[in-house]
């Protein structure tokens, strides 16, 4: 039998005829060319017998066969979806815990702690360095104090001299100090010195050029210092 | 009787001497032009009803027979013709029904293709055969196969889902069809 594709190229178009997906047009034209091509009319008509057999034989074997009843145990499948939902839970947790997040939540937290124990420790030596300069708020303190306080000593040459035989009273007025931290007579020795507040040299006994003034009077004359501590009584604001 | 002869000396004969000769080329052929009236129209009954009207066409018609062309693509041209006929009768009449006591005479060319025994016994062992070729089957070739046959699918379905050109779906089921063919015809079934 001659090759039917090679012949005549209707293969494709036959196949369509057969399992009728072909257009108007073009089943036209090949029922007018089975009529004319005796070839093609044989091919077209053992194509046509294995398809039959086929479909008998699907028809003979198959579709007398019941379709399954197929039962879905749903009540199942609901607690299989439960035990899922609790084990994704514990999953989640799990996955939490891991081995690299735990390190990394320590380190986290380490450098927390050791940012918030240094902010404490940076706060607790500026709270040291107030309690031992006991600043004073100003509108308590009295006028001559407030003068020193709020004036701050400048270098005035004409009060850079004292003269040793002045009288303390008389050369606090003339000449005030800086106003320095004071040690407080009944604290501890100030030793927090820095390049603003060297310590003070016992040998240095040349006196200073600007000095505080003098508003009281102090039994210790080798402390020529201005005690702020001094000034006051335990009763921030007391007058004298 | 008549099965030692060829079909072009049955003919001479139904012509002449012995019009049951053509008996014999109604059993050689109704399968086969049953095949493809069914190819041709798509469903059974109408392919039933068309191989028998080609067979009775052709009984009436067998002196116009010339010898020119081998008597099987003379009784395929007359079953195309009368697949057309009653392709235009369903068009032009939407639900007429062929009188079913006309053709009760002619039902003797027919009849045996299902009802009788023997032909129960020949499509039993004929099934056999189909499941072992189409099983013979290359895996490409029969996926097509199952795919059109079994799960009725369109060529454009086939095409999208084996993702394949449509023409290349259409190449493997004819292929498909002429290796059965050549399958089924090297064991011809016999019926005891």
């Amino acid at each position: 039998m001659k090759d039917l594709e090679k012949q005549c190229g209707l293969a494709d178009l036959m196949v369509s005829y057969i399992y009728d997906e072909v257009g108007t047009p073009e089943r036209r034209k090949f029922e007018e060319h089975l009529l004319s091509c005796i070839d093609c009319a044989d091919e077209f008509a053992e194509i046509s017998n294995a398809r039959f057999s086929i479909f008998e034989w699907q028809k003979e074997e198959f579709a007398h066969l019941a379709t399954p009843e197929i039962v879905i145990p749903y009540e199942l499948q609901s607690d299989a979806a439960a035990q899922e939902s609790q084990a994704g839970f514990w999953e989640v947790i799990s996955s939490l815990l891991t081995p690299a997040k735990l390190s990394l939540a320590a380190t986290v937290t380490m450098v927390v702690l050791g940012v918030g124990f240094w902010s404490i420790g940076y706060f607790d030596q500026g709270d040291l360095q107030l309690a031992t300069n006991r600043i004073v708020p100003v509108e308590s303190s009295s006028p001559e104090i407030r003068t020193a306080i709020m004036d701050p000593v400048r270098d005035d040459p004409e009060a850079a001299t004292i003269d040793p035989t002045m009288s303390d009273e008389a050369a606090a007025k003339l000449d005030p100090r800086p106003v320095t931290p004071v040690q407080s007579r009944n604290s501890k020795p100030n030793r927090n010195f820095t390049a603003s507040n060297p310590k003070p040299k016992k040998e240095d006994s040349a006196p200073a050029t600007l000095r505080a003034p003098r508003l009281n009077n102090y039994d210790d004359l080798d402390d020529r210092s201005l005690r702020l501590a001094d000034l006051f009584d335990e009763d921030i604001g007391a007058t004298r | 009787m008549f099965t030692n002869l060829t079909d072009e000396q049955l003919v001479e004969l139904a012509v002449s001497e012995s019009p049951e000769a053509f008996g014999e080329i109604v059993r050689r052929w109704e399968r086969k032009i049953f095949g493809l009236c069914f190819g041709m129209l798509g469903r059974e009954d109408d392919a039933r009803d068309a191989c028998q009207e080609a067979f009775i066409s052709a009984y009436r018609n067998i002196s116009k027979f010339r010898g020119e062309a081998k008597v099987s693509s003379w009784l395929h041209r007359i079953a195309v013709n009368q697949c057309l006929t009653i392709k235009r009768r369903q068009k032009s009449r939407a639900e007429d029904f062929i009188d079913e006591e006309s053709g009760e005479e002619e039902r003797v060319f027919v009849a045996a293709l299902s009802y009788s025994p023997a032909n129960r016994a020949e499509k039993t062992e004929r099934m056999s055969l189909v499941r072992q070729a189409v099983g013979a089957l290359p895996s490409d070739l029969r996926q097509v196969i199952v795919m059109k046959e079994f799960e009725e699918m369109t060529f454009q379905e086939i095409s999208e889902t084996l993702e394949l050109p449509l023409s290349t779906v259409k190449s493997r089921l004819y292929t498909a069809l002429k290796q059965l063919k050549m399958r089924l015809e090297r064991t011809p079934v016999e019926v005891v």
